[in-house]
């Protein structure tokens, strides 16, 4: 069973470093079908492996593999071990899947890019790197795969390296990251000492006795959390999501909303025996993913770049799922985490071919009428949009609504963070359709007609779709062709396969029918306080469903009113609520806040140490003052060498005088 | 004492002493005769056989101790190995002094006599162990030193320096021999041992004034013939204006000569009143060392250069004899060695560019040289990095020694104003290296700017000519010399070792 | 007898390469130190980790002083000597597809320093560790002053010359001093590490004999605020020789630290812990600071070494065996990216015709080769998860977190400014867009045969650390075991 984990580690590996060598020799597409196999064989391994996992009983749905030593020294056991059980399989299952059918995506969608070949290099260690993160179990390896996902990401954001504005989003990116990386590892020192060792299962079993709400278990999880939330873009470590939406759409698709970005509610769910000792903490995990989950939502109603929009409603989504896992709704944030990888990566892959349709404009305000140009797409966009509203029959309905079902069964305070979520399942389905009506609503703009026509429009002068600078379309800037869904038999697949399972996932969990994701995630949560508990009664299930689709309708209905049916009248609330689109337009001021708070302090640190400090301490001072003196010095010896006699004679007594009154005072 | 019959005289043990002043009477005589060959060839080489002599008679009296001429001086491991490094540094001295333009102008018979002489005095020096012979030996060396300085009759700093030297040489003189004066008075006696008892006797006149002002100026008076700071003014000024050979025989030998003397004078008669003298002279140690580096720091002339370092290596040598144990003697006797291979290096250097430049000693004259003359450049490179003290070289080796014996005799403080003089010393001996091996050689014309046109080139009535191949050996072996002793200084230490053992009153 | 051979077969070779025409003398001096890497990693393969200090060799040097000629190998210092070969192989192969004037002196100067270098290593004894430790500048000094760049870099490099010396001459002063004064009555004196460990000083004399050698140990690394000599100093040297001057010397200044200081004088490492640690912290965040400020690239590795420095001072300082594991490991991994990093600065400069950041730009445009290898350099520097250079800094800061947790967290910050610095040195040499006078050109194989093999061993030890992590602990847990006994 863990070989065939192993092999599912060990083909995207082997698919990065095949085409990084041979990067020159692939002809044509042939890096991207490598690449896309390499994925696909680790999905087969991956179906394997679960396959190997259900013959298991029900207590022994659990395997570790070490394949050496990597830092077994004084005390610290960092050891390359993996941890098969139903969770990371489950991982395994959606990561590989999702991103083959993102490979196959890419492979028409990146054609003619001159960074062809580099990309799948890139995109193949992604998938090694989100691998191994979810499959290690050591703290050690674990973090190995935390910031590799972090760098994979930096470098597929700042793909398109010419672009200050793609590199300037990458060191953001890498840097968040970075720093979540830091709260990881202090935390696993917070376990160490604890436990005194990194091993998950080690560590697992003593939770079990330990006390509860000890400050230093506390303070370990919580630096655990920022590791979390800055992965997947929580508050306040969210701002560099919306940025990564530089690197390309299929990049956006996968690391940014399918996969990499939550993998805090995976780490979250992995160390629930710690979390469930540490309630404080899991509640922080709670709170935030809720405040989030609203914040984003409001965000996303005023953006009106159309990638910039999904990347909210993913920061959003991933609210809902921490504030799951926080809760102790384990299954249903898992259950989420699956769906969403759904729709979400559809609802981008849908975004890229309106984008291609548009040349690389992201503008909706430029956007209109593509309903009958791009049919498929908007077909899919639709199916995306509706799982997103959380609108029966679609996956994401189920998920939502078990997340926020279970929720509610904590009781007291947490009803807040319930009515957040509903109140942001309103939002959601608000500003999806927004998106949806300004794209395809409407009148058809310049490009959708040239489509209609037949004829895919394609820019002259290529630009920056973000601050408008001209660009050739060599290495380092996106390539001259662009592709839509309609044309584009592989990516048609794709979307159609995640349109599909978008729609009918949730058949795995229908609440009183079936709970394929509960009994099968079950062996994992073995022990835990609340993942029986929880499970709502039937009526309040059935009572919560019905909320959610109620909720969901009728924010479709006024998203209608507001851009399909009285289209321009949002002008005018623009108007009245000035101060409130001001502040969803400036997505809260965080930027600018980080910025006062963090960037500039350092930069005036750096700028005075420069200009100041250096000169005037570590080279006036103490370079130049030592040698001062040793020239003053000098200067006045060679003064008193006058070369004249009476001085001599002057000094000498001077000195005879000195001596003997030395001399005299021995007496 | 009216007893008529002399002392007994043990020719033996004098012989070294006997074999020096004949060799200058020799020599002086020799150089009456008319042709030039006597005169340019067999004159130097009759002084060489002289010092030869006296070296190898001096190797042959290592083991005894006697005193002799009544007990007026002393033959012992310590006198004749200083005495064997005088004679060395003369050796050496005459060689460089062979093709020199100092004793064509003042007759060569004189010129080599006053050498031997002046060497003789040294040995008589470090050899005296009575006040009388001590000041008899002191003028001995002084004497010629002075006329010598002056040899390079058509040059007006060379006169300069002469008469410098003279005067405040005599002022010294005049000090030490008031001092010594005052020490007869106070204890009653000439003879180092006696005024040692007489300082131990219970009452002795340690603390008593009389005493202590006679010691003050002896002192003072040694401190100027080791060019002690603040007693060392004369030294740049000497050492630049004397004829180059001359300075390097003053910068060494007289070196060996007078600390010498302050071992005798402060280890066996004043030993008993190391406590008093001991903070003393390791303040006047700190202020050599001080002034000495600081001095030295942005000369542009070789010669003036070497000068300020040798008053700064003066400095560090007192730790050797402030801490007054024999590990201080072996320490100081050893480094005098070194210090003596060193600055020999150094000097034919200077020589041999002077003759081929004819930029006399500006510190130009070996700019470039890295390229061009390794055999000379390299022996210079090593002579300052051993001077500054870098492992490898004879330098490092003994100022390791110096600062263990300082450190021993708990004068650790006086360890570490010695490496920070050092780091100090770096400054000027890089300057030279780099002079050497980074800068590119100057178009050498005798019209030169910068320090050169302040001091007339040394050599100037000849002009650029060949250094001539036994002042490039002398560089050669000098500098291996150094790196020698840096390796494998066991030898020398042995001999150090048992030069010190004669103070087998201390420990 | 083999580490005899190793220290002085550099220095023999370069006598005799100097003496060879122009046309061999080279090409033989690199082969000298491809021997003596060659010797290096024949002494990985048959070290015990078990049995202590191993090939040792006894010689009396200096009887009347008690200064032996002792050398031997252990965890301490094995991994330090293959890191010395493999910089000076590289630096001499990298010098060897360029031509410089008196080349056969260049040679004979910088394999001296290989010499010297090894010697300050392995040395069993006190005052021939501190000979080996001053000499190591001299040949330095030449080859920066003779070969380097820059009008005035006499004048830099005399006061990198001056200022370090003040600090190892101060600790001749102090090792001396250690000698005579731990061998108290009736003991001959003796310079052996082995005894100096034995034989224990009084708490005052510790404390300011402590200074003295610490002084040294930060200039030389250089730590905050004594890395004056620094910036010039850097500027001023070849490429290559600072490759090595950065990637190798700076470490002896830290393994004295480890191999002298905390053994020598637990008390008074256990009394300047604190005063110590925030040296290394401030040296962490200024170091860091600048090298996000600078532009010159030289500098920007200049003061991220700084930083670096301090990330092995303050595990060394936690004075336990996570930190000092932890610490030696970094040694290692510090010099590993440096030397690569200098190299492809050079590289950058000549496509750039400038080392100013602001002249670069976009030179990773017709470069993948190059632009893939100094990613892996800059991601390894910057202490990547997965790196070797993060396990070095995940063992220190955890035993800095078991000390003192509250520094633990502020140097924390510094891997942080790490990435920050590291990613701008990148991206503003390599990405966006092109500079004005970049010309983007592929690595030519010359400069591959260099870095590609650095690359390698760097990737090596990022998959497989435990290799030098096994083999230093039981040298490492024992070496600094008084100064653990002190805290405890």
């Amino acid at each position: 069973m863990t070989t065939a984990a192993w092999l599912v580690l060990a083909f995207p590996l082997a698919g990065t470093v095949i085409i990084g060598l041979g990067f020159k020799l692939w002809p044509g597409r042939t890096a991207g079908w490598i690449g896309t196999l390499a994925i696909l064989a680790s999905f087969v391994c991956a179906v394997i492996t679960f396959l190997e996992l259900q013959d298991r009983d029900e207590h022994h749905k659990q395997a570790t593999s070490t394949l050496f030593d990597y830092a077994d020294t004084v005390g610290v056991d960092a050891k390359l071990t993996i941890l098969v059980d139903p969770l990371s399989v489950l991982m395994m299952l959606v990561v590989t899947g999702v991103s083959t059918l993102i490979h196959l995506y890419s492979v028409t969608y990146m054609t003619g890019d001159r960074g062809f070949s580099r990309y799948f290099a890139y995109l193949n260690f992604f998938v090694f790197s989100m691998l191994l993160l979810v499959l290690s179990g050591n703290f050690v390896p674990l973090i190995i795969g935390w910031a590799f996902v972090g760098a994979a990401s930096y470098l597929l954001i700042s793909f398109w390296y010419r672009r200050r504005t793609a590199t300037t989003a990458g060191v953001k990116a890498f840097v968040i990251n970075v720093v979540g990386d830091i709260g990881l590892m202090l935390g696993a020192y917070f376990v160490l000492r604890e436990f005194g060792t990194l091993d998950f299962l080690g560590v697992f079993e003593q939770a079990g006795a330990a006390p509860v709400n000890t400050a230093n278990l506390v303070a370990g999880m919580i630096l655990i959390l920022v590791g979390a939330f800055a992965k997947s873009a929580q508050m306040p470590f969210h701002t560099w999501l919306a940025d990564a939406m530089e690197g390309p759409t299929p990049v956006s698709s996968l690391i940014h909303a399918a996969t990499m970005v939550t993998a805090g509610v995976y780490l979250i769910a992995r160390m629930w025996p710690l979390f469930e000792v540490t309630p404080a903490a899991a509640n922080v995990a709670a709170i935030v993913g809720a405040v989030t989950l609203f914040v984003a939502a409001t965000i996303a109603l005023t953006q009106t770049d159309i990638k910039r929009v999904i990347a909210y409603s993913t920061m959003s989504q991933i609210g809902y799922m921490i504030m799951a896992v926080g809760a102790g709704a384990y299954a249903a944030g898992m259950f989420h985490f699956m769906t969403h990888a759904f729709f979400k990566a559809l609802l981008f892959m849908a975004a890229g071919s309106v984008i291609g349709a548009m040349a690389g404009i992201q503008d909706m305000d430029r956007m209109g009428g593509f309903r009958k140009a791009m049919p498929f797409t908007f077909i899919t966009m639709l199916v995306g949009g509706l799982a997103l509203s959380g609108i029966p029959p679609f996956s994401g309905f189920f998920s939502k609504d078990e997340i926020l079902a279970y929720t509610a069964q904590r009781g007291g305070w947490f009803w807040i963070l319930v009515v957040a979520g509903y109140a942001a399942a309103f939002l959601t389905a608000v500003y999806t359709f927004r998106m949806i009506f300004r794209v395809f609503g409407g009148e058809p703009v310049p490009e959708a007609r040239e489509l209609e026509q037949g004829h895919l429009h394609h820019a002259e002068v290529h630009v920056n779709p973000t601050d408008g600078e001209v660009e050739d379309t060599d290495v380092g800037f996106p390539g001259p062709e662009h592709f839509i869904a309609e044309r584009a038999f592989p990516m048609k697949i794709a979307m159609g396969t995640l349109a599909l399972l978008a729609t009918i996932a949730g058949a795995l969990q229908i609440p009183e029918v079936t709970h394929a994701i509960d009994s099968f995630l079950h062996p994992t949560f073995e022990g835990s306080k609340y993942y029986e508990s929880l499970a709502p009664s039937e009526s309040f299930t059935f009572i919560g469903m019905a909320v959610g689709a109620v909720i969901g309708l009728s924010g479709i209905f006024l998203a209608w009113q507001l851009w399909s049916r009285h289209r321009g009248v949002t002008a005018g609330l623009i108007t009245r609520l000035k101060p409130l689109y001001a502040l969803s337009h400036n997505k809260w001021y965080f930027d600018e806040i980080i910025d006062a708070l963090f960037v500039r302090p350092a930069a005036w640190v750096g700028r005075f140490a420069q200009q100041t400090f250096e000169r005037l301490v570590v080279n006036g001072a103490l370079v130049g003052g030592a040698s001062l003196i040793v020239r003053a010095g000098s200067a006045a010896v060679r003064a008193a060498q006058s070369g004249l006699l009476r001085s001599y004679a002057a000094l000498l007594l001077l000195g005879v005088g000195g001596v003997a009154l030395y001399f005299l005072l021995q007496s | 004492m009216i007893a008529a019959t002399g002392p007994h005289i043990d020719v033996e043990a004098l012989s070294p002493l006997l074999a020096l002043t004949g060799g200058g009477l020799i020599v002086l005589l020799i150089g009456l005769l008319r042709p030039r060959v006597v005169r340019e060839v067999l004159v130097p080489l009759l002084s060489l056989v002289a010092l030869g002599a006296a070296l190898g008679l001096s190797i042959w009296q290592w083991d005894t101790d006697t005193e002799i001429i009544a007990g007026a001086l002393r033959v012992d491991t310590l006198a004749l190995a200083l005495t064997g490094l005088v004679i060395v540094s003369a050796m050496v001295t005459v060689l460089l002094s062979w093709r020199a333009v100092a004793p064509r102008e003042a007759a060569h018979g004189e010129y080599y006599a006053m050498l031997l002489v002046s060497a003789a005095g040294m040995s008589v020096l470090v050899q005296a162990q009575n006040l009388v012979s001590l000041f008899i030996g002191f003028e001995l060396l002084s004497i010629p030193l002075y006329v010598l300085c002056a040899t390079e009759m058509r040059r007006a700093s060379s006169l300069e320096a002469g008469l410098k030297y003279l005067i405040i040489g005599s002022v010294g003189s005049a000090t030490l021999l008031y001092g010594l004066a005052l020490i007869y008075g106070a204890t009653g006696s000439t003879d180092f041992a006696t005024i040692g008892e007489s300082l131990n006797a219970a009452g002795g006149p340690v603390r008593d004034p009389l005493f202590l002002t006679g010691l003050a100026l002896a002192v003072v008076g040694l401190a100027f013939k080791a060019s002690v700071a603040p007693f060392h003014q004369w030294t740049p000024d000497a050492y630049e204006g004397a004829p180059t050979p001359v300075t390097a025989f003053m910068a060494t030998a007289t070196k060996v000569a007078a600390f010498g003397v302050l071992i005798r004078f402060f280890d066996v008669a004043l030993i008993n009143a190391q406590p008093d003298w001991a903070p003393a002279l390791a303040a006047l140690a700190t202020i050599t060392i001080v002034v000495g580096n600081v001095g030295a720091i942005g000369q542009t002339s070789l010669k003036r250069l070497l000068a300020w370092s040798s008053v700064a290596q003066a400095g560090y040598i007192m730790a050797g004899i402030v801490v007054g144990t024999q590990h201080g003697i072996e320490a100081t006797a050893f480094y005098l060695a070194a210090y003596l291979v060193m600055n020999m290096a150094a000097f034919a250097v200077i020589v041999a560019r002077a003759r081929e430049t004819g930029l006399g000693d500006a510190i130009q004259s070996v700019e470039g040289i890295g390229a061009t003359k390794p055999l000379l450049a390299w022996p210079m490179t090593i002579a300052m990095l051993g001077l500054a003290g870098i492992p490898g070289t004879a330098g490092f080796v003994g100022k390791f020694f110096l600062i263990d014996a300082a450190v021993d005799g708990d004068y650790a403080w006086l360890g570490i104003v010695i490496v920070l003089g050092s780091a100090v010393s770096l400054v000027y001996y890089l300057k030279v290296i780099a002079a050497m091996w980074m800068r590119p050689q100057p178009r050498s014309v005798p019209a030169l700017a910068g320090g050169a046109l302040d001091e007339p080139p040394a050599d100037a009535p000849v002009g650029p000519r060949a250094a001539g191949w036994e002042v490039t050996a002398v560089a050669v072996v000098c500098g291996l010399a150094t790196i020698v002793l840096g390796i494998v200084p066991g030898p020398v230490f042995d001999l150090a070792g048992d030069a010190a053992s004669a103070m087998s009153h201390l420990f | 007898m083999p580490l005899s051979i190793l220290i002085w077969l550099p220095a023999a070779i370069g006598l005799v390469a100097a003496l060879l025409p122009r046309s061999i003398g080279p090409r033989l001096a690199a082969l000298g130190t491809l021997g003596a890497l060659g010797i290096a990693i024949g002494l990985i393969a048959d070290y015990d980790p078990s049995s202590g200090l191993q090939h040792v060799t006894d010689e009396t040097w200096i009887a009347d002083l008690g200064i032996h000629y002792k050398l031997g190998l252990d965890g301490l210092n094995l991994f330090l000597v293959a890191l010395t070969t493999l910089g000076f192989a590289a630096a001499a192969v990298a010098a060897n597809f360029r031509t410089w004037e008196r080349s056969r002196l260049f040679y004979f100067h910088l394999l001296l320093g290989e010499t010297a270098v090894l010697g300050a290593f392995l040395a069993q004894d006190l005052a021939l560790f501190v000979a080996f430790f001053d000499l190591m500048l001299i040949p330095f000094y030449f080859l920066a002053g003779q070969w380097g760049e820059g009008e005035n870099r006499v004048a830099a490099v005399t006061k990198l010359v001056v200022y370090t010396f003040v600090g190892s001459l101060l600790m001749l002063a102090a090792a001396i001093a250690t000698g005579v004064m731990s061998a108290t009555d009736g003991q001959e004196v003796s310079f052996a590490l082995s005894d100096l460990r034995e034989r224990t000083l009084g708490e005052g004399t510790q404390q300011w004999l402590f200074l003295l050698f610490a002084a040294a140990f930060l200039v030389k690394m250089p730590a905050f605020p004594l890395h004056g000599w620094m910036p010039d100093g850097y500027r001023a040297m070849p490429i290559e020789v600072l490759a090595v001057f950065s990637g190798v010397l700076s470490k002896v200044g830290a393994y004295g630290f480890l191999r002298i200081v905390l053994p020598t004088f637990p008390d008074a490492s256990a009394h300047f812990q604190e005063l110590m640690l925030i040296l290394a912290v401030v040296s962490i965040l200024y170091g860091s600071a600048m090298a996000f400020t600078t532009t010159n690239a030289r500098l920007v590795v200049g003061y991220s070494s700084v930083a670096q420095l301090g990330f092995i001072t303050l595990g060394i300082f936690a004075l336990n065996d996570q930190g000092a594991q932890g610490a030696l490991l970094q040694m290692i991994n510090h010099g590993l990216v440096v030397i690569p990093l200098f190299l492809i600065i050079g590289l950058l400069a000549r496509r750039a015709g400038s080392e100013d950041l602001r002249d670069m730009g976009g030179i990773a445009f017709r470069a993948p080769v190059l632009a893939t290898l100094f990613l892996i350099v800059a991601l390894a520097t910057l202490a990547m998860p997965g790196s070797s250079n993060f396990v070095g800094e995940f063992l220190i800061l955890l035993g800095v977190f078991e000390s003192k947790m509250a520094i633990a967290f502020v140097a924390s910050i510094g891997i942080a400014l790490a990435a920050v610095y590291g990613l701008r040195l990148f991206i503003r040499a390599m990405h966006n867009r092109k500079g004005a006078a970049v010309e983007s050109r592929e690595i030519a194989l010359s400069d591959a045969v260099v870095l590609v093999p650095l690359v390698a061993v760097i990737l090596f030890f990022a998959v497989y650390p435990q290799l030098a992590l096994s083999r230093g602990e039981d040298s490492v847990v024992s070496t600094i075991a008084p100064a653990v006994e002190v805290t405890r």
